[in-house]
């Protein structure tokens, strides 16, 4: 029962969150000396990672982050270190292991702050790779990252799984509202809401334009062309569908209100306009940030490269053995701000005065 | 990253928990707290667990306790920190914003006779129930009392049946209403006994069988 509710949750209501119990599992059979791997207690990336591990033996100590997954609650403020330094000690981690290492989410890098965790637990944490598929590969290199595992890609395959969980919420309202007030539109506005949204996320980064909403004007272009021409090839001339114009411009709209902070590494247009409009925190939901990209002191970097290791979006490169990283590619940076968490010597920051869309 | 917006909003707002909680236990959990202050006087110090908005806080302290109440909740205790500046008995309450993973931080050993906790339990993975007991008893003197109430399934195939009914159309409302619920924990008093207490009495507070005060004592010798 409970797996069929989290497939339900994790399939149709993602943005919802679902808790599972917190705790120390294993998997397989884990002994003193098998590797701890910790993550939230989202009831699907539990569900998942356990199934990319099977076979593994090892240790999964999910930490309470209200139910929402490892990036969101991590960037939020949900999936701190104080959720992990608990869950460390309510789990008595320390008499079931000999090591002292916790391998965590390199998507948990914005909220969980290493040395906090080493400084209360007494382990030390390592950045693992950004999706549970690759922990395998990672723990036989010997706890190793290639630079694919440290990358959040966005991939296709990606997109797709965001298409119907992301999408059903939003087109869920409009059924209802269609369905029992005007049932004669309701598989037309179906066809169009989900036409739109498949095209956008297949579509999404080949779209030119800065940011999200920029990229929104091709699709709403492209709709109202499609039904121009069929306007004037069955109907009485180019406009003879204009409802449907506007409607698919709103459920453009829609679709696309934070679409680029779904499918995409780039910056929430969502949070962007909510910051534009003034809503730059809201007690307990919305934390005031910079939303700047990452600037680096030179003077103060050590060159220890763990900002490297953790950015999924690979702003910084380590030019030469022995040399400093380097910000390679500032614009690529969207402001999770997890090197700046992380960084040792306080080298980073989010320089960032006002919110830019895209910024 | 937008998306953790519409998640928190369905968090439960401090503000209308206490009446949820009232709502949702059909007026137990009000019952119980002046049941588990009953023995309490000026000489004790007592920590009460899952504090929330203080209600149970603030009943020991018009006793003459002494009180500390724990929190994970940020929320919860802005709300109670305003009760307590307009409360007689609030300069005998401190309340701390701590979890059940900082038990060992806040509390010290041997700095309680008396740790209290409503509708904690509840909300606790095993993990963290075995925990939490294991942290009271550590801060408990010998002979310092433990007392638990909170919500229990009912003994009883038809008792269960009419519990799980009624349970079903209180927490639906409650949880649209003001986004708090209870809900069951089960084989506490086994628990109480593994993390080394004697278990005095356990009280049920209606007649469904499903809301319980459990009074256990740390034994006066190791």
């Amino acid at each position: 029962m409970n797996r069929i509710i989290s497939w339900i949750m994790g399939t149709f209501f993602r943005w919802l969150p679902h808790r599972a119990v917190t705790g120390l599992r294993p998997s397989g059979r884990p002994d003193a000396d098998s590797p701890v791997l910790v993550t939230g207690n989202y009831s699907l990336t539990l569900r998942r990672l356990l199934a990319a591990i099977r076979g593994e033996d090892a240790w999964v100590l999910s930490a309470d982050s209200g139910g929402i997954n490892v990036w969101c609650a991590a960037c939020g403020g949900g999936f701190t270190h104080l959720q992990v330094i608990s869950a460390v000690k309510v789990s008595r981690l320390a008499e079931k292991v000999s090591h002292r290492v916790l391998v965590l989410p390199a998507l948990a890098a914005p909220g969980v702050d290493a040395r906090e965790v080493k400084e209360h637990t007494g382990f030390s944490v390592r950045f693992g790779p950004v999706r549970a598929g690759d922990i395998p590969a990672f723990l036989a290199a010997g706890r190793k990252k290639t630079p694919a595992m440290r990358h959040a890609d966005f991939s296709l395959s990606h997109r797709l799984d965001m298409l119907l969980s992301m999408n059903f919420i939003l087109w869920l309202p409009l059924a209802l509202v269609f369905g029992i007030f005007f049932p004669h539109a309701f598989w037309g506005v179906t066809a169009l809401f989900w036409g739109v949204a498949a095209v956008s996320y297949v579509l999404f980064p080949w779209l030119p334009g800065r940011t999200g909403y920029l990229r929104m004007l091709w699709i709403m272009g492209g709709v109202a062309l499609l039904l121009g021409l069929a306007g004037a090839q069955w109907g009485s001339g180019p406009l003879a569908f204009w409802p449907w114009m506007i409607g698919g411009a709103a459920i453009t709209t829609l679709v696309f209100f934070d679409a680029a902070g779904i499918v995409a590494p780039m910056a929430s247009d969502a949070e962007a306009l909510a910051f534009a409009l003034g809503i730059k925190s809201l007690p307990g939901l919305l934390a005031e940030k910079p939303l700047g990209r990452v600037s680096q002191d030179p003077d103060l970097c050590i060159g220890c490269g763990l900002c490297l290791d953790i950015c999924p979006l690979a702003v910084f490169e380590k030019p030469l053995e022995g040399k400093k990283p380097v910000t390679v590619r500032p614009g690529a940076c969207f402001s999770c701000g997890a090197c700046v968490l992380q960084c040792p010597s306080g080298a980073l920051s989010l320089a960032g005065k006002a919110a830019r869309p895209g910024g | 990253m937008f998306s953790y917006l519409y998640m928190k909003i369905l968090e439960s707002s401090p503000e209308r928990y206490d009446r949820g909680i009232s709502m949702a236990s059909l007026g137990a959990a009000d019952r119980s707290r002046e049941r588990m202050v009953k023995d309490l006087g000026p000489d004790d110090r007592v920590a009460d667990l899952g504090t929330g908005t203080g209600a149970l806080a603030f009943l020991a302290a018009e006793k003459g306790a002494t009180v500390t109440g724990l929190d994970a909740s940020a929320g919860m205790l802005a709300v109670a920190e305003r009760k307590r500046a307009a409360h007689p008995a609030g300069d005998r309450v401190r309340f701390v914003q701590a979890s059940v993973g900082q038990m060992d931080e806040v509390l010290e050993t041997g700095a309680c006779t008396a740790v209290v906790s409503s509708l904690l339990f509840s909300e606790l993975s095993p993990d963290e129930r075995s925990y939490a007991l294991s942290q009271a008893f550590r801060t408990l003197v010998p002979g310092g009392r433990l007392v638990i109430s909170d919500e229990t399934l009912p003994v009883g195939f038809f008792r269960r049946l009419v519990y799980r009914a009624v349970r079903l159309v209180m927490v639906l409302v409650s949880f649209l209403l003001v986004q708090a619920g209870t809900r069951p924990v089960t084989g506490l008093p086994e628990m109480v006994v593994q993390e080394g207490f004697t278990v005095e009495r356990v009280e049920i507070l209606n007649r469904m069988g499903s809301f319980f005060i459990l009074f256990a004592r740390k034994p006066e010798t190791p």
